[in-house]
């Protein structure tokens, strides 16, 4: 009888860092403007260069680390025997005979 | 405007620096230099008359100086003056209508600006100081406003897609 193991890995969604990072200081740049415009907080060294850099760092590691992606799930290992057939992914259990 | 450092109750933390006084007074509201900080700026109303009045404590002549509003590293220039002072006046006072002044405006601006001012004698700096200015307007209805917000949507979807990662071919 011969044996085949098949080992199926799901691939992990590729990063974006670039679009993480240039997303990420223009997010922080419009934060910044929202606020002055807000009456929060004037357009200041600190929030027209802060925000931005904490924005690019953000979305750099957004892009880096893909939090919201898919995660990795276990590898399937599947042993296929040479002289049986493969059976389907998710067939239902079969019913008892009446 | 602010500057004053011989006004006998300075406020703590007023942003002065030079012997001036200034005041503004919007709508019977009295402002003084204490508005120096975000939290508590002068508030401009889209009608009413702001009457503003400075002092120096010694005669500056020939003076200049101007109000400059800061925008991040850059100050832009929205008010100057000039002159002789051949009458040696140590004190000056006027008034604006706000809707006519608003009107000037090219398009409505909202939000809160920090500005500057500085008044020179003989071409020396005499007196400087700052306060907030916050423009009651909704950020909803001025063009920058909008830009903003639409700014803030597409770039927070950026990262959204950032965070997903891409799929693999």
């Amino acid at each position: 009888m011969t044996l085949t193991t098949v080992v199926k890995h799901r691939r992990r969604r590729a990063p974006r860092p670039i679009l993480g990072a240039v997303s990420g200081a223009l997010f922080g740049g419009f934060v910044a403007l929202d606020l002055q415009q807000l009456a929060i907080w004037p357009l200041d060294d600190l929030s027209v260069f802060g925000l931005p850099l904490l924005g690019l760092a953000a979305g750099l590691a957004l892009g880096l680390t893909r939090p919201l992606g898919r995660r990795t799930p276990p590898p399937v290992v599947r042993v296929i025997l040479a002289d049986q057939q493969m059976p389907p992914e998710a067939s239902p259990p079969p019913e008892p005979p009446a | 405007m602010a500057c004053s450092s011989f006004a006998p109750a300075r406020p703590a933390g007023a942003a002065i620096n030079g012997p001036c006084a200034a005041t503004a007074e919007v709508n019977g509201k009295l402002y003084t230099p204490a508005h120096d900080t975000p939290g508590n700026p002068i508030r401009l109303p889209k009608r009413g008359t702001i009457l503003y009045q400075g002092t120096t404590r010694t005669v500056t002549s020939p003076h200049h100086g101007s109000l400059a509003v800061s925008v991040g590293p850059t100050r832009i220039t929205i008010y100057s003056w000039a002159s002789t002072n051949a009458k040696r006046k140590l004190s000056a006072a006027g008034h604006k209508d706000l809707a006519s002044t608003y009107a000037k405006l090219p398009f409505s601006i909202a939000g809160i600006y920090r500005i500057t001012g500085y008044h020179y004698s003989q071409g020396r700096l005499y007196c400087s100081g700052f306060a907030y200015v916050a423009f009651d307007q909704s950020p909803f209805v001025t063009p920058v406003g909008v830009f903003a917000e639409a700014g803030t949507v597409l770039t927070a979807a950026g990262l959204v897609l950032a965070a997903r990662g891409r799929a693999r071919r």
